[in-house]
């Protein structure tokens, strides 16, 4: 239903398409129909197989007709196993004086009491390797006319799954060759991890081959994919804190912003490097609080990103004295980042730890009514980097600068030279990076929303991160700019105050 | 030669060579009776590839296509005299039990993917008796070294010689150079190319890349020009391999003998060792007497390579002067690094430039892929417009560049000269149409553009120059329509079932 | 002209001025164009397609009812099509009579039941046993007792028993969101449709779906996601489904939904995207393409309108990005997708 051109033909034309199509729909609806008087009287043989295929072959997305080719397949290999087991079990005396002739030839007379003349010196085990080739082969015949099709790739694995002499590398093979034909059919690739996967091919060929791919073609939004999905299982990262080793880091940076400078406009390796560019693998698994207030019967609580269901979370205020349990807490935002418990009861002038999965945060005293707080800022991406890494940055910043030089108006180098910046030291390329968004509201007027809320997070985050080095902190929060939306608002739940700016 | 063949000819072509072969395929290709002879023993004239010894022969008998030649080994003679040397060589003894395996051009070329000799090849179907190799490398010299010039988004990717910003820079002026049309850029109208390259902003290095080997310009080179050949560089890209260039396997002496094929295909008459001796006109006709190994042939038209002339007619031509200085060489060892020899190397063109740009010379290096010579041997083409009689001096100053630094183990060393007459137009007092010599040029523009105007002087315009020649297999039976549809023409499986269905009913 | 060695094919950007009759929603030609969908019993498309005639219904009926024209169609003869496409084995719904029931079918068949109100038509607990059996171990959803895997099938399963009110006490909701994060991919943040799987704007629909339905959006990266989404609107203002790929209607629907479940609508330009999808109207026989000048199809159909209205444009029905059913009918029923705020 994808791609296909309408095309102004003659009414000749039309009369003569309309005559064909009649014919195939004549022949399509008898064909159907036999298969389903087959199939209810369960005559599950070589004819209905032969009936599928014409369909298929023509419309591989009809699945009924493929669960009743595994139907037939299963009753075939089961027939088959059986007389394996015959086979086995029959005693076979003075089975080693026999000579391969008479064996041939006892063999080509059970095929014969099976009525199943054309198979003669077929083994069974054979037979049931021809059974699952036939499968393979019109696989194969569907994903040539239609390389996306679910049903034909899912067949194939089924059948491959059947068999336990699967020819792995055979698979690998095809793989290749169609992705030769379609460098991002993602039905291939998907097929490819799973046949590596059986193959148990080591990833460190996988990348290889990854990496001839984006040789031969950067353009391939799959390989990059593909690669991303190896690396850190190759380079792990021991602090988590970068994706991968910060040596294949390196080169990984290297290689893509040299793709982004061969053609900035290709967009398959933004992302990948974006990635690259940020901070760790893992993502927290719990919530994490980041603001806390609490006053004698009452506390509020602010996490990171959103919980729907605070039960989860085990939140207790820990003193020398006591653990207290805070829980009944109920969502003060649609969000769910804000919460709100109503039924404390706190002992005054002790000093408490607030303690939630695997957090600890000392409480503070607020200086206007002496409730209890805590405030963690956003971090920011400037984790700590070595210095090889800071130096590849730094390289790459200057790139990238004096391609803007050059092509002022690049979509791509202006976001990459502010996302460097940032990666480089977040305070103090703050305002150069937030000059680049405002270039880039122009020159990619279609994320023109995206680029302000961008601007908007990195001035909150730098805001609040500041925040408890001025002097009214925690009282009063002064927004930083006019706001459309607030990001990390949930943060400001220990302030008394917060002053909009005009 | 049968001499029991006819004595009345629509069109006699003399010699052999590419531009000759291109008429004689033409007109024969029209329906026109054709005779193609060649005083040669062999065909292509002056196009021809030779075997090491046959090579070696006409370099001692200078003829009128082809003199001042020389050759040298710098090889040992033979085994007995490499003795001391471990690795065992090549010697002149092996090169020359070897001779078969060579094709030597006297006129090697290369054509642009989609130039005019691959779109008429294609054109006329006689692409089927042809078969290329996809030039490997299009190269300049930067410090000496031979270095590979990006030709793909991939190559300017994976290249190590181009900065990040280079890069970019290379790609956005070959995509402006793309997307040029007429009414672009008028400021540079009038100016150089070189001036334009210069307005882009673009590196030394990058500006070398592009005057050197993709535009193939000079310093004085128009802005028009220079932008034309730019983008035939770049139309003739992502076609077949990874250059814009194409290389006849087994040399450019066998493109000649693709169009002598069709041409006999058609009907044309071929004998070689024969040469035209004399031509007069017929009386109370337009015919032509032509004679020839002492018979006379009648024929309307004749069509002769200048150096076949007999001596009566080639002093209105003027005298044969130095055209082409041309210089062989055999080497065991390939120009460039390991990166650009991959796999025992294949094709390399370098363009190269002398005396600042003043003088220019083309390299073509062969490996054994090219079906040019034994494996292990590379052979290169050296060829530059002549200026004297001395070839060797002529390319002295493209042998000095190429050979200093990092210099090839060479067993073989050649040089010749080709000639041209000064007067190449075909003056209205003669009966007869002259081809024009071997120019020099990358490509077969020059010799296409030669043969179709001597085509149209014959037929006139009305009349296709080659057109599609059909495959044999393509015969139409009259009477059949084929866009009648037919139950028959279903496919089979689907009549079957038809077929079963109207039974079950 | 081949340079395409150097220069990438283009991004299929639509630059060509829209044509007069493509700048307006053709109301009537469309509702014409789906009425008539299928009424010539040898329309050959129709008989080819009827592998997929359930989810063929269920793109009929909604695009009307978006448009307020449900009553064209015979709601008693669908009602009864699809009762008779429940597997009486199984409980699950097949794509029409002689076909095998899967969990594809089984959605759209409740879908279109929600939307007439006929749920006690057939039985529900047959369909709450069909999905439920299709549950494996690790959390994922086969679509039929064949075994294949994917995430889409997952947001079928959950879309399904949340219609039918039906979802706690039957799957194992946990470990099927578990199953659907272990799709999410580091990179960009999107889905696949298996574990390791390329992202891809059809799938990043359903993960994104099923966590609105399961209400765990708070488990996306909403930032890094929102970006990718977004970095597909291309110049002609439609979306494609990955990069550097064509625009199409139905990505446009995928990408659309995605972002409004995600609060991130404004990250896109509505304008051009609503440009594009009009574009894609056939305005001689109605009905929408997924590229300007080609064939139109009653998925795209759907998905045109679809997109339309969650643009907002006047004449049609609110449609829920999570369920892509008119809101309405969600309302009526008391389900409530996760949507986040901006």
């Amino acid at each position: 239903m994808h791609g296909r051109v309408k095309v102004r033909t003659t009414e000749e034309e039309r009369e003569r398409k309309k005559k064909e199509q009649v014919l195939k729909m004549r022949a399509y609806r008898a064909a159907m129909t036999r298969i389903q008087i087959k199939r209810s009287s369960g005559e599950l043989d070589d004819e209905l197989l032969n009936l599928t295929v014409q369909i298929l072959l023509r419309n591989p997305d009809v699945s009924t007709l493929w669960n009743i080719r595994r139907e037939c397949v299963l009753a075939k290999t089961a027939q088959l196993q059986q007389a394996m087991q015959a086979q086995e079990k029959a005693p076979a005396p003075k089975a080693s004086e026999q000579t391969e002739k008479e064996e041939e030839e006892k063999e080509q007379e059970q095929a014969k009491e099976e009525g199943d003349g054309d198979k003669k010196s077929a083994t069974y085990s054979e037979q049931l390797q021809t059974v699952y080739a036939t499968e393979l082969d019109l696989t194969e015949q569907c994903l040539m006319v239609n390389p996306k099709s679910y049903n034909s790739w899912h067949h194939r694995c089924w059948t491959l799954e059947q068999n336990p002499e699967a020819n792995w590398q055979r698979e690998l093979q095809l793989c290749n060759k169609y992705l030769k034909f379609d460098e991002r059919n993602f039905h291939t690739w998907d097929y490819r991890r799973y046949v590596s996967a059986k193959a148990a091919v080591p990833a460190e060929q996988e990348l290889d081959f990854c990496t001839e791919k984006i040789k031969v073609n950067f353009s391939n939004y799959s390989s990059w994919h593909h690669r991303s999905l190896l690396l850190p299982k190759l380079y792990p990262n021991e602090l988590k804190e970068r994706p991968m080793s910060e040596q294949k880091l390196k080169q990984e940076l290297e290689m893509v912003l040299t793709a982004a400078f061969t053609d900035p406009n290709d967009s398959s390796a933004w992302f990948y490097q974006r990635w690259l560019l940020g901070g760790g693998v893992q993502r927290e698994e719990s919530a994490e609080i980041v603001a806390f207030r609490c006053w004698p019967h009452k506390a509020e609580l602010a996490l990171k990103t959103s919980c729907p269901e605070m039960v989860q979370l085990k939140i207790h205020l820990i003193s020398a004295q006591n653990s207290l349990e805070l829980d009944n807490w109920l969502p003060m935002d649609a969000n769910k980042t804000q919460w709100e418990c109503g039924s404390i009861d706190l002992h005054a002038n002790s000093n408490y730890i607030l303690e939630s999965d695997g957090q600890r945060l000392p409480l503070s005293v607020h200086p206007k009514d002496e409730s209890l707080y805590c405030f963690v800022p956003p971090h920011s991406i400037s984790t700590s980097c070595s210095k090889e890494l800071l130096a590849e940055l730094q390289t790459q910043l200057k790139s990238c600068m004096d391609l803007l030089d050059y092509e002022p108006d690049s979509k791509w180098t202006l976001l990459t030279s502010a996302l460097l910046m940032r990666a480089i030291d977040v305070d103090k390329y703050h305002e150069q990076s937030l000059a680049h968004l405002i270039k880039l509201e122009q020159v990619d007027a279609l994320r023109q929303g995206y680029y302000q809320d961008l601007a908007q997070r990195w001035n909150m985050e730098i805001a609040l991160a500041k925040w408890p080095e001025t002097k009214h902190f925690p009282l009063v929060f002064e927004m930083p700019g006019k706001m459309k939306r607030t990001p990390y608002v949930q943060y400001l739940i220990v302030a008394d105050a917060i002053i909009e700016c005009d | 030669m049968s001499d029991d063949l006819p004595e009345e000819f629509d069109l006699i072509v003399v010699g052999t060579g590419f531009t000759e072969s291109c008429i004689a395929a033409a007109a024969s290709r029209i329906g026109k009776t054709v005779l193609h002879i060649d005083a040669n023993e062999y065909y292509g004239d002056a196009w021809s590839s030779f075997n090491l010894e046959a090579f070696n022969c006409l370099l001692e008998q200078p003829n009128f296509t082809l003199r001042n030649g020389s050759y040298i080994w710098h090889g040992p003679e033979s085994k007995e005299e490499n003795e001391e040397m471990e690795i065992v060589s090549w010697t002149r003894e092996t090169l020359l039990e070897k001779s078969r395996r060579f094709s030597l051009d006297l006129s090697p070329r290369v054509a642009y993917s989609d130039g005019e000799l691959v779109k008429l090849l294609i054109k006329s179907n006689i692409c089927r008796y042809a078969e290329f190799r996809a030039v490997d490398h299009v190269c300049i010299l930067s410090n000496d070294e031979l270095v590979s010039v990006p030709c793909s988004r991939s190559d300017v990717f994976n290249t190590k010689m181009l900065t990040m910003v280079e890069k970019r820079m290379l790609m956005k002026f070959l995509t402006a150079c793309n997307d040029y049309k007429e009414e672009d850029e008028l400021s540079f109208r009038g100016r150089t190319f070189l001036e334009y390259l210069q307005a882009q902003r673009v590196t030394d290095k990058i500006g070398t890349c592009v005057m050197q080997a993709i535009a193939m310009c000079d310093a004085n080179t128009s802005f028009e020009v220079g932008m034309q050949r730019t983008n035939r560089f770049l139309g003739s890209l992502g076609r077949y391999g990874n250059t814009p260039f194409l290389f006849p396997m087994y040399g450019s002496g066998e493109l000649p003998q693709c169009f002598c094929r069709l041409c006999a295909v058609f009907g044309g008459v071929y004998c070689l060792k024969r040469s035209l001796d004399g031509i007069t006109q017929a009386e109370q006709s337009n015919e032509l007497l032509v004679s020839s190994a002492g018979k006379t042939l009648r024929a309307k038209q004749v069509v002769c390579a200048p150096a076949q002339l007999p001596a009566s007619l080639a002093r209105h031509y003027g005298e044969l002067k130095p055209h082409i200085s041309r210089g062989l060489f055999i080497a065991a060892s390939p120009l460039g690094n390991e990166e650009l020899n991959k796999g025992g190397g294949g094709v390399i063109l370098l363009r190269l430039l002398a005396e600042e740009g003043a003088r220019e010379a083309c390299l073509l290096q062969l490996a054994h892929y090219s079906g040019t010579c034994p494996e292990g041997l590379y052979i290169f083409h050296l060829t530059t417009p002549a200026i004297s009689e001395d070839p060797s001096a002529d390319l002295a100053a493209f042998t000095a560049q190429l050979f200093q630094a990092n210099a090839p183990q060479i067993l073989y060393s050649a040089y010749f000269t080709l000639t041209a007459q000064t007067i190449p137009k075909t003056s209205t007092a003669m009966p007869i149409c002259c081809t024009a010599a071997p120019t020099y040029e990358l490509d077969y523009d020059a010799a296409i553009a030669n043969a179709r105007d001597i085509f149209d002087k014959l037929y006139g315009e009305a009349e296709e120059f080659l057109p599609r020649a059909p495959d044999p297999e393509e015969i139409v039976v009259e009477g059949e329509d084929p866009s009648a549809l037919r139950e028959h023409s279903l496919p089979e499986d689907l009549r079957a079932q038809l077929q079963q269905m109207d039974i079950a009913e | 002209m081949d340079f395409t060695t150097f220069v990438k094919p283009s991004n299929g950007g639509v630059t060509t001025e829209p044509h007069s009759d493509t700048t307006k929603l053709q109301f009537w030609k469309h509702v014409e164009y789906i009425e008539n969908h299928g009424k010539q019993e040898d329309d050959y498309e129709y008989c080819m397609t009827e592998f997929l005639r359930m989810s063929g219904i269920f793109w009929g009926v909604t695009a009307l009812d978006i448009m307020g024209q449900l009553e064209r169609l015979d709601r008693n003869s669908i009602i009864e099509f699809v009762k008779r496409c429940q597997c009486p084995i199984s409980g699950g719904f097949a794509p029409c009579e002689g076909h095998d029931p899967h969990l594809l079918y089984t959605l759209s068949a409740v879908q279109v039941l929600c939307t007439y109100e006929a749920l006690d038509t057939i039985d529900c607990d047959a369909v709450v046993r069909f999905v439920v059996g299709l549950q494996q171990p690790d959390g994922s959803f086969f679509g039929d007792k064949w075994g294949e895997v994917d995430t889409r099938f997952s947001f079928c399963a959950v879309a399904t028993l949340t219609l039918l009110k039906r979802m706690e006490q039957s799957i194992d909701v946990e470990k099927a969101v578990k199953f659907v994060m272990s799709c999410c991919n580091q990179t960009d943040g999107g889905f696949g449709s298996k574990p390791g799987a390329e992202s891809h704007a059809g799938l990043i629909y359903c993960c994104v779906g099923f966590l609105s339905l399961t209400q765990r959006l708070h488990l996306l990266d909403v930032d890094k996601l929102g970006w990718w989404l977004c970095e597909r609107q291309l110049p002609s203002g439609g979306l494609n489904g990955r990069p550097e790929k064509l625009p199409d209607v139905c990505y446009s629907w995928w990408v659309l939904s995605s972002l409004t479940i995600m609060g991130r609508l404004h990250w896109i330009s509505s304008e051009k995207l609503q440009q594009f999808i009009l574009s894609c109207q056939d305005t001689e026989t109605g009905g929408f393409s997924d590229r300007t000048g080609n064939m139109p199809d009653i998925f795209h159909t759907l998905f045109g309108i679809g997109g339309l209205s969650l643009l907002g444009h006047s004449g049609l029905k609110a449609i829920n990005p999570t369920l892509c059913m008119p809101q309405y009918i969600i309302d009526r029923l008391e389900i409530k997708p996760q949507v986040l705020s901006q």
